[in-house]
């Protein structure tokens, strides 16, 4: 599956044109976006329904795609908007103070999680911290994604996103410390 | 935290087996499907057409049929509403006015009963 897709350059013209395989975008991202997603949104079958949304929506996007930025950045933008998205339409059926304290329910709940003393530790740390702390910090810290990228992602100043990340990396490292 | 790095097997997140391969798997079904299914815009292009074409046709039907006789009506309604109100002007009374008329004719009473005296 072979999508055409324009670059441009600086002055927003045409400069040349390049080919990318959806087939190995599926191939190189599908593992790496599906964790990221599972991290944000915790149950396994949740996971799956947004990560499906979420190629789809980079199918029908693709050529539309001005390469203004990496692809991978553009990627993990679409899987982090589609899964605030399903995020936000969770909340609608909890009480809004209620849902950092589903976190660990959510997890407990869910067969494909493996409830052991040592994660449940890790997950409470997690889980005291605020939702957009949270998500910074899994992107940084498990994902591995650069600063400026999860700045890119977020819709966030970089300088703020290294200020979440660094109180979030404290607060856990005192709550796994006691 | 800085002492050890967590990885992601350590939040003991689980996924069905071969999941990987199923889920791409899938996926490419679903766009393939996506791709063969007719859209519903094009599906509906041909009544879309169809149905602005009759709206088209009856607008300048209803324009051609209702302008014309308008401006010709329009002064002949609008005497019509200057006549009518002339007549209602001319059917009220003021209250002086009428106090004045009711003075008049008793006047005239008196004047008749003493002249018949």
């Amino acid at each position: 599956m072979e999508i055409v897709l324009s670059s441009y350059g600086q002055d927003n013209t045409v400069s040349s044109s390049i080919n990318i395989d959806f087939n190995a975008l599926l191939e190189t991202y599908h593992n790496r976006l599906y964790w990221m997603i599972r991290k944000i949104v915790l149950v396994h079958d949740d996971a799956q329904d947004v990560l499906q949304n979420t190629w789809l929506k980079i199918h029908k996007g693709l050529a539309g795609f001005k390469g203004e930025s990496k692809i991978e950045t553009w990627m993990f933008r679409i899987a982090y908007n589609e899964s605030m998205r399903f995020l936000k339409q969770k909340k609608q059926h909890y009480r809004l103070d209620d849902v950092d304290n589903h976190y660990l329910e959510t997890l407990k709940a869910d067969p494909y999680f493996n409830g052991e003393e040592s994660t449940h530790a890790l997950h409470k740390a997690l889980g005291n911290l605020k939702e957009s702390e949270r998500h910074i910090f899994n992107l940084k810290y498990f994902d591995d994604i650069k600063f400026s990228q999860v700045a890119q992602l977020t819709n966030t100043n970089e300088n703020s996103v290294k200020t979440l990340y660094y109180k979030a990396e404290k607060k856990i490292k005192q709550q796994l410390e006691k | 935290m800085k002492n050890k790095k967590y990885s992601q097997l350590d939040l003991g997140f689980k996924r069905p087996k071969n999941h990987m391969e199923e889920s791409k798997k899938y996926i490419l079904e679903l766009i393939q499907a996506e791709k063969n299914a007719p859209s519903k815009l094009k599906l509906a292009s041909p009544w879309l057409a169809l149905s602005g074409i009759a709206s088209s046709l009856m607008f300048i039907f209803f324009l051609t049929k209702t302008n014309a006789p308008l401006v010709n009506e329009t002064p002949q309604v609008e005497g019509d509403v200057f006549v009518t109100t002339l007549l209602m002007d001319t059917l009220l009374l003021e209250e002086t006015d009428l106090d004045q008329a009711i003075q008049e004719a008793l006047l005239d009473d008196f004047e008749n009963d003493l002249a018949l005296n």
